[in-house]
């Protein structure tokens, strides 16, 4: 089969209806008997704009046209490139579509953050968590510390061999926080409100389950959003972060998750779980009186009178329950912030 | 060969401008553009555009040959960053002034900016049109101008004061002389392109805007003197009135620029051709009708297809006439401009 086409030279506007004669070095260009002009098939690029038309431009010739008369010889059009994107427009869509799969995965991991935790990586937890953790960690209340690693092993004995790192600070607030990063916070107000040193055990379990099932990870992701994507980046001051991390809620599913993980670490350590269910009934009753999230730890840990149930029907009648810490450690750890005050 | 080639009287032979394309080809190009222009923030809208011409050329023959788009988008988005550099740093050269030297400067610098403005706009328009006729290519000839456009931005700068100066009663003046301008400095192969449109039957057109524009303040006034209580059919009255207003401003437009448009195409000369563009005033209502009852139909989706439809409504209804002596329409010798139509974008002029 003979491919025809319409010729053009580029440099007059005159047509020639020539015939396609391909050989090793290339194409002749053939007008009634005469070869007209001979090219090279890498001289050639696609020009047209798909459909059934092929026309072809010469890389070095200006207005030099080649366009093909149906019908095609597909042999021959098989050796040509496709035509519409060059090299940029490729580039740019390419950039495009991976930047859109980037939007399109942050969206994603914005909205269900739970199903992603566990693919948050440690150092970006690190990174949002460290520099508050480095802040707070300045009102530690240093004499506090050997005390507070007792009652880490007793509930999860692998927990600072696993970088988790609890720490009683002196601040009159009566919460727990689990910071991005690994880090547990307990605030003095706490410590001082608790009877009994059990309460503050299951208290302490209940974050420590919020951090091995990365819910901190999902709270913060869904608490910062996108502002993530720019701390990531290097931008974001830690003031702002802060802000957005105090006001970090975990959903319904991750509280019950991290209630019933606490049961089960009171049970193994042999600490009872009344006492943390009678903490959960009274603030309960003072969240029902009040209408209001009186205390900071109601805020980013709605409580129910379900909730307290729970502990209640965890406690075993037939089990032996030790306390979490003996009456004298826990009155070394109720005083540790005021003897730091009085050591400075 | 046969190397004269007439169609004014040519029995049988088909029209010497013809539109080949089919929405169906059409829309999965628009689609693609629409979608990788909103996922790149706009920067894909210069190669959008290079697709769409690519296309909307490629399927469009002239004399039983198609034309041809060889812009590429890269060239246009470098285009629009030498243009955003250059109104940026005038604008920064503005200020930095102010602060430096004090108010003054700020108020010289000021007038010189509005100056330099009205003159760019102009400028704009001219290197556009000369990109456009750079890149478009018919039987591998293509078109250009040898003129910068310097002194072509500072004429369209004086018509368009004095239009100004006039209230706009000369803007008709200022639109025609400026097209003559333009046209007259192109040229496609060796052929210089002439125009004359003049303003006969322009003019009171445009004048029908004033009694347009009157019909408004005297709306206005008569809701403003209007009593507080505020009756209701009053309200409906003074709704309906401008509603009726609204669309007697559209049909003065329609019907000014279907005559322009009518008179560019007729006074148009490239060598011996020449073309005429007889569409009524009536059927662009028809085609505006057609075009935004689609795009409320598709709920919006229609206006992708706005460039085509607009193309398509042209090329079906320009003639062409006279001769082309193919031997002398050479390779034209004018310089290719680099930096596409950044100007006519930054200022958010660019048609088709």
């Amino acid at each position: 089969m003979v491919q025809r086409g319409l010729w053009y030279d580029g440099k007059v506007a005159l047509h020639h209806e020539i015939r396609i004669r391909a050989n090793e070095a290339g194409w002749e260009l053939v007008e009634g008997d005469r070869v007209i002009d001979r090219v090279d098939l890498a001289d050639l690029r696609r020009v047209d704009s798909g459909g059934d038309q092929i026309r072809l431009a010469h890389r070095s010739r200006e207005g030099w046209r080649l366009e093909f008369l149906p019908p095609l010889d597909r042999q021959l059009v098989a050796h040509l490139a496709k035509p519409s994107f060059n090299g940029a427009t490729r580039a740019s869509i390419g950039l495009a579509g991976v930047f859109f799969l980037l939007c399109l995965s942050v969206l994603l991991v914005v909205a269900f953050p739970e199903r992603f935790a566990r693919h948050v990586p440690m150092s970006l937890e690190k990174s949002v968590g460290n520099p508050i953790a480095l802040a707070l960690d300045q009102r530690s209340c240093a004499g506090s510390q050997a005390m507070m690693d007792r009652l880490v092993d007793r509930l999860d004995p692998m927990a600072r061999n696993d970088g988790i790192d609890v720490r009683l600070v002196d601040i009159d607030q009566m919460n727990a926080v689990a910071i991005p990063g690994n880090h547990i916070f307990i605030f003095r107000g706490l410590v001082d409100s608790s009877a009994d040193v059990d309460a503050l055990a299951g208290v302490l379990a209940h974050e420590l389950a919020h951090v091995r099932r990365r819910h901190v990870a999902a709270g913060m992701v869904r608490a910062l959003g996108l502002d993530l994507v720019v701390t990531t980046l290097g931008g974001g001051t830690i003031a702002s972060t802060a802000n957005n991390l105090v006001r970090m809620r975990y959903s319904r599913v991750a509280e019950a998750e991290a209630d019933s993980d606490a049961i089960a670490m009171l049970r193994r350590a042999g600490i009872s779980p009344l006492p943390t269910a009678k903490l959960f009934y009274e603030l309960s009753e003072e969240q029902a009186d009040t209408g209001a999230l009186s205390s900071e730890f109601l805020y980013s840990h709605p409580l129910s009178s379900g909730r307290a149930q729970r502990f209640e029907r965890a406690h075993n009648n037939q089990a032996s329950y030790r306390p979490a810490l003996n009456s004298v450690e826990f009155a070394a750890l109720k005083s540790a912030c005021e003897s730091e005050e009085e050591g400075e | 060969m046969d190397t004269v080639q007439s169609w004014a009287e040519a029995p049988g032979s088909s029209h010497a401008v013809e539109f080949t394309g089919n929405w169906k080809e059409y829309l999965p190009i628009a689609l693609t553009n629409l979608i990788l222009t909103i996922v790149t923030l706009g920067i894909f809208r210069f190669w959008a555009k290079a697709r769409e011409r690519r296309y909307l050329w490629s399927r469009s023959r002239l004399i039983g040959d198609r034309l041809e788009w060889t812009g590429t988008g890269s060239e246009m988005f470098i285009g629009f960053l030498i243009a955003m550099g250059v109104l940026v740093g005038s604008v920064a050269f503005l200020f930095g002034g102010a602060v430096l030297l004090g108010d003054w400067f700020m108020v010289m610098g000021l007038i010189a900016f509005y100056v330099f403005i009205l003159w760019a706009v102009g400028f704009a328009r001219f290197r556009a049109l000369r990109y456009r006729l750079s890149r478009t290519y018919w039987r591998g000839i293509r078109g250009g101008s040898d003129d910068n456009g310097v002194s072509y931005g500072w004429t369209a700068l004086g018509n368009n004061f004095l239009a100004i100066l006039t209230l706009g009663i000369l803007t008709p003046r200022a639109i025609a002389r400026n097209w003559n301008d333009r046209m007259r400095k192109m040229s496609f192969g060796p052929h210089m392109l002439d125009s004359n449109v003049d303003t006969v039957g322009l003019q009171w057109r445009w004048m029908m805007l004033y009694a347009v524009y009157a019909g408004f303040i005297a709306v206005l006034a008569f809701t403003a003197t209007e009593p507080a209580t505020g009756e209701p059919e009053i309200d409906l009255l003074g709704f309906g009135a401008v509603l009726l207003l609204m669309l007697a401003l559209a049909l003065v437009m329609i019907s000014f620029w279907a005559l322009f448009y009518n008179k560019a195409a007729g006074t148009f000369r490239m060598g011996e051709l020449s073309a005429d563009f007889d569409v009524s005033a009536l059927e662009w209502l028809k085609f505006y009708a057609k075009v935004v009852g689609l795009t409320i139909v598709t709920f919006g989706l229609g206006l992708i297809m706005w460039g085509y439809w607009r193309w398509e409504f042209v090329m079906d209804r320009l003639e062409l006439h006279g001769e082309v002596n193919l031997d002398t329409l050479t390779q034209s010798t004018t310089t290719v401009p680099k930096e596409a139509e950044g100007f006519a974008d930054a200022f958010d002029i660019g048609a088709i």
